[in-house]
């Protein structure tokens, strides 16, 4: 009997795991998820992408953020969208255009689509994943915002972030998170909720996240907010 | 003989007027058919063409990390002749510029400036050149200096002809790290798209991907 049961249930308990492992999210950056909550500035460090040595920005943690137009108003909603088909982030004031440019997302590893909040705000970070020919390890990953949803959880680590390692946005580059170009980047941490407070600024309750709309399509809708489409 | 009755003055006077309305009309009428139109475009002598105005315009596009510009001045010296002038602009320092190239071409070329033109690291910078159909993707030095092989420019499509000659460049579209440019080829039958190709900068080298970048 025992012959019997025993292979019955060690296959049953691989099987199980096997299916817990594989319905999870894995995460943007597999190598660092969301473990550094804290702003890491590592001036002088050398990153790596793609097999290639890349120099990292050098950060003043000394210049602080200005944050934009203040707190947003029950009239006019902060709220941010991403067309993942044209690789496009728009970011809205109620109906007003804030800022709309080119970003690249998931490449190696999809960006998952979805409706997110910001939950954290952190300066500059190091950020690695991948393996073989697309591990990198990222120094100084400047202006990160890290979304969430409930199904996405905080520990899953997608965020938006500037990015110093390539120049090639309008296209797919990322392992899910959404790169943006330094300057736009900085545009969009200055302006998007929680107001900072600090190089790491947590969202609260009194200071609560910005929206954040992932599309695999959008409609633009002249004079109000876009329109996600699947 | 009977007696005429007499016409009020009030009658001759109308009459009168009517003859010289009459008379007018038919005046204007004569002198609108024998007098050519005025046209809204008057026909100039020889001596009177418009002769061409020299115009200048200029723009510029920021590095991703906005510490330096790329400058692109036009200058159109005649109808047949424009001369473009590319300089990086420091944004952060109190630095002059540094002219890369100043170029008198004809009308039908100009220098288009591809969104991700800079380099990671803001050491290159590529244009797409345009001549009629045809187009060349250069890469410069931001620093205006030679490239390793002694060439100030480097000419992208013409070593992807000569050393992938079985492909056709399709676009190259944005910097894949500070020295790798993003090369997609056409596919075989012109329609569908082919392999992707890493251009290494300082070796001139492509590199075939595993990966589509299209």
């Amino acid at each position: 009997m025992t012959k019997i049961l025993l292979p019955i249930f060690l296959l049953s308990g691989v099987l199980t795991l096997l299916y817990f492992q594989s319905s999870k999210l894995p995460c943007a950056n597999t190598g660092t998820c969301a473990n550094t909550l804290e702003s890491v500035v590592e001036n002088d460090a050398v990153g790596t992408f793609l097999g290639q040595t890349v120099a990292a920005p050098h950060i003043d943690e000394n210049v602080s953020i200005t944050p934009v137009l203040g707190v947003e108003t029950e009239e006019k909603p902060k709220h941010i969208y991403v067309d993942l088909e044209k690789q496009t982030l728009y970011a809205y004031d109620g109906n007003e255009l804030f800022l709309q440019t080119l970003v690249s997302t998931g490449r190696w590893g999809r960006t998952p689509p979805g409706n997110y909040k910001i939950w954290i705000k952190i300066r500059s970070t190091r950020m690695s994943g991948g393996s073989g020919s697309d591990y990198y390890n990222l120094p100084n990953v400047p202006y990160t915002m890290f979304f969430y949803s409930d199904k996405v959880p905080k520990d899953r680590g997608y965020a938006l972030h500037g990015a110093y390692w390539h120049n090639n946005f309008g296209h797919e580059m990322s392992h899910g998170c959404v790169n943006l170009r330094i300057i736009d980047a900085k545009a969009l941490y200055e302006w998007a909720l929680p107001v900072s407070t600090a190089s790491t600024t947590h969202a609260t309750a009194d200071n609560p996240g910005t929206e954040i709309s992932i599309c695999p399509r959008m409609q633009i809708n002249e004079g109000s907010t876009p329109t996600c489409l699947e | 003989m009977p007696r005429m009755k007499k016409t009020p003055p009030i009658a001759i006077v109308l009459i009168l007027l009517m003859i010289v309305m009459t008379s007018y009309s038919f005046m204007i009428l004569f002198f609108q058919t024998t007098q050519p139109r005025h046209s809204s475009v008057s026909l100039a002598s020889p001596d009177q063409v418009q002769a061409f105005e020299p115009t200048s315009s200029s723009s510029s596009w920021i590095s991703p990390d906005g510490s330096v510009s790329l400058k692109i001045d036009l200058n159109y010296d005649s109808e047949d002749s424009k001369t473009y002038t590319v300089s990086v602009h420091p944004e952060l320092k109190e630095q002059a510029d540094q002219l890369i190239f100043s170029k008198t071409v004809s009308a039908e070329v100009s220098y288009q400036v591809p969104y991700n033109t800079w380099s990671p690291d803001n050491k290159y910078f590529f244009l797409k050149e345009v001549s009629g159909g045809d187009e060349q993707i250069l890469v410069f030095k931001a620093d205006g200096e030679p490239f390793r092989n002694g060439q100030s420019i480097l000419n992208l499509t013409e070593f992807f002809a000569e050393k992938l000659p079985q492909f056709s460049l399709k676009e190259v579209t944005g910097w894949a790290s500070p020295t790798l440019l993003i090369a997609n080829a056409h596919g075989s039958d012109e329609q569908t798209d082919g392999p992707s190709f890493w251009f290494e900068v300082t070796s001139t080298s492509f590199i075939r991907l595993s990966g589509n970048f299209n």
